[in-house]
């Protein structure tokens, strides 16, 4: 008998981006420690080691390791680099926003790095085990950043709720899996799709185990009806966080369902599974879009878009295929791109923490301060998806695949409850330009840092939006590398 | 196989885990609440262990091991939280952490 070695050399190039960004945050706190004075170098130093992470991507060999729990492919790059990307935006929106509060440290930027190595672990696990620890470990990392501004108290109690939710729904993911366990006898995800290819799809224990799974994974997605923390938890947290946490959790979640998903396979749909998920994601768009028309706060607003975003994601999910998976790829750089900018906008206007970013602040601002004014009104045009923005190429086909894979009906509902979201993305548009302002208090000096990130912003909307084509054929060549193996 | 039957360990951690989502629900002490959290938990691995045991293999307990590490490193963040609300609001009834709706 052979054994399988537990550990080969070159598996640690599979891991490549993670040990860089979990040694990248140790660094962080330790140049916090050793060298306070030189606190302004910490946020370059914290970009550049992002970049070094997004870089070492290139170098990462395609593939399954650790014994079937970890695959790399080209669609775990697309996301990691997704992942990246978002923590770059926020730590370059971080870095004004912390000094401005006076709470700079290098455990935030830390904080930052492991939470993306958790996303990266969803990513990229083929084992639930392996799913559960990197959302666990991107949870408490997000526990800590929401409650980083301890001293104001929306921030701790926004903390306390994102805390008491996110706990609660881990209990629940973890009984799902256990089921799971209990009927197929291993959590690895490769003996999941075995076993469901001869399950019983009527077996009660598997609906159960999978509602169980579903409710965990909504609460972390903020999908409706488990979307109640969102607002509470994004106006409460620092800016920059809010920003990061309405896009990257999110898309990891995303990430690991596909996955999951894919395992189920036909099962999934006999056992009517996926219709609980089209009811998921057709709340999610009516209510976030719903109630969004009526915040006026633009933090609160933008949470409850964010609802209705993850609502459309979840319609090509709905069926798991190379066309979806790669629209969900698609979307999830788009969306990062215009939500982190959109909070952005806001976390550089506000005098501080405690001072809401309401439309009447924002009035007349599009003449005061240009350059934002331009920025919040691109990132709005690609939330409401319209053309030549990238948030209209990434909803169209996301649509489109919802249509093909005959969920006209959902795919129906959203592009209805899209017409609506116009209104009240257009509404800020509005204030920007066509409403008197105040004497403009609510400018603030413009860091180089933000004004770097909502550049990257605006060019990868428009970019993305004028000249779709590269994007979209390496996320479907992506998709069918990973769901077909070719 | 020998012993007590599977299900009876099922039956029990199903009960453990119910009585910990109603005290979630019902508790407003944030520490109750976050002790009801860890009673799922151990629901949890109680089935983990069960299953294993049934099957006779090591990949429910190693789950268990790691479910542990997971609850530790909450409780040591959720402690610090409460204690950081404790120091705003002298209090740690979560109805009374109203700044936001609720």
């Amino acid at each position: 008998m052979t054994l399988t070695p537990l550990l080969e050399p070159h598996w640690m190039n599979a891991v490549l981006p993670e040990i860089i960004l979990s040694i990248s945050g140790i660094l962080m706190i330790l140049f916090d420690a050793f060298a306070p004075k030189a606190r302004g170098a910490m946020a370059p130093l914290a970009v550049l080691l992002l970049m070094v992470a997004a870089a070492s991507e290139s170098m990462v060999a395609g593939g399954v390791f650790f014994g079937g729990t970890w695959e790399t492919g080209a669609l775990t790059q697309i996301f990691d680099l997704v992942f990246l990307l978002t923590a770059l935006l926020a730590t370059l929106f971080s870095r004004e926003y912390l000094r401005r509060e006076q709470i700079e440290g290098g455990e935030f930027y830390a904080l930052l790095m492991w939470g993306t190595v958790g996303m990266m672990m969803m990513a990229k696990g083929l084992d639930l085990l392996i799913v559960v620890l990197g959302l666990e470990m991107l949870s408490i990392c997000i526990f800590v950043l929401v409650g980083y501004h301890r001293r104001i108290a929306i921030s701790n109690e926004a903390s306390l709720k994102y805390f008491l939710m996110g706990a609660f729904a881990t209990g629940f993911i973890l009984y799902g899996t256990a089921l799971f366990y209990g009927a197929c006898g291993s959590t690895k995800l490769s003996d999941l799709a075995n076993f469901f290819q001869t399950a019983d799809p009527h077996n009660p224990l598997l609906t159960v185990a999978f509602i169980l799974l579903m409710a965990g994974l909504g609460f972390k997605l903020a999908l409706a009806p488990f979307h109640a923390w969102a607002p509470d938890v994004y106006q409460g947290a620092p800016t920059p966080v809010a920003a990061w946490l309405s896009v990257a959790p999110k898309v990891a979640t995303l990430m690991a369902l596909v996955r999951i998903f894919w395992a189920m396979g036909p099962v999934a749909q006999h056992a009517g599974w996926m219709h609980i998920v089209a009811v998921l994601s057709i709340l999610s768009m009516i209510i976030g879009n719903a109630v969004a028309i009526a915040q006026r706060d633009l933090k609160r607003m933008l949470a409850y878009s964010g609802i209705a975003h993850v609502g459309y994601m979840m319609i090509a999910m709905l069926t798991v295929r190379e066309d979806s998976v790669a629209a969900v790829a698609v979307y999830a750089v788009t969306y990062a791109l215009m939500n982190v900018g959109a909070f952005g906008v806001v976390s550089m206007l506000a005098k501080n923490q405690n001072d809401p970013q309401t439309l009447d602040d924002i009035a007349g601002l599009g003449f005061r301060r240009p350059f934002y004014g331009l920025a919040l009104s691109v990132c709005m045009f690609s939330l409401s998806g319209l053309p030549p923005t990238a948030g209209f190429v990434s909803k169209f086909y996301i649509f489109k695949t919802a249509v093909e894979s005959g969920h006209s009906t959902v795919a129906l509902i959203g592009i209805l409850t899209s017409i609506v979201s116009v209104y009240y993305y257009l509404r800020v548009v509005y204030f920007l330009y066509m409403k008197e302002g105040g004497e403009g208090e609510t400018a603030i000096d413009s860091g180089v840092f933000g004004v770097a990130a909502l550049t990257i912003s605006i060019v990868g909307i428009l970019l993305i939006g004028i000249y779709p084509t590269p994007l979209f054929e390496r996320a479907g060549a992506a998709a069918r590398a990973l769901l077909l193996g070719q | 196989m020998p012993g007590i039957p599977t299900n009876y360990f099922l039956i029990l951690s199903a009960i453990l885990f119910t009585i910990g989502v109603c005290g979630v629900l019902t508790r407003r002490n944030g520490i109750t609440i976050f002790m009801s959290i860890e009673l799922m938990v151990n629901a949890v691995n109680l089935t983990f262990v069960a299953y294993a045991r049934q099957f006779h293999s090591l990949h429910g307990l190693i789950f268990v091991f790691f479910v542990m590490a997971i609850a530790a490193a909450e409780a040591a963040v959720g402690l610090a939280i409460f204690i950081a609300l404790y120091h705003h609001r002298d209090t740690i009834d979560v109805d009374e952490a109203n700044l936001m709706h609720w």
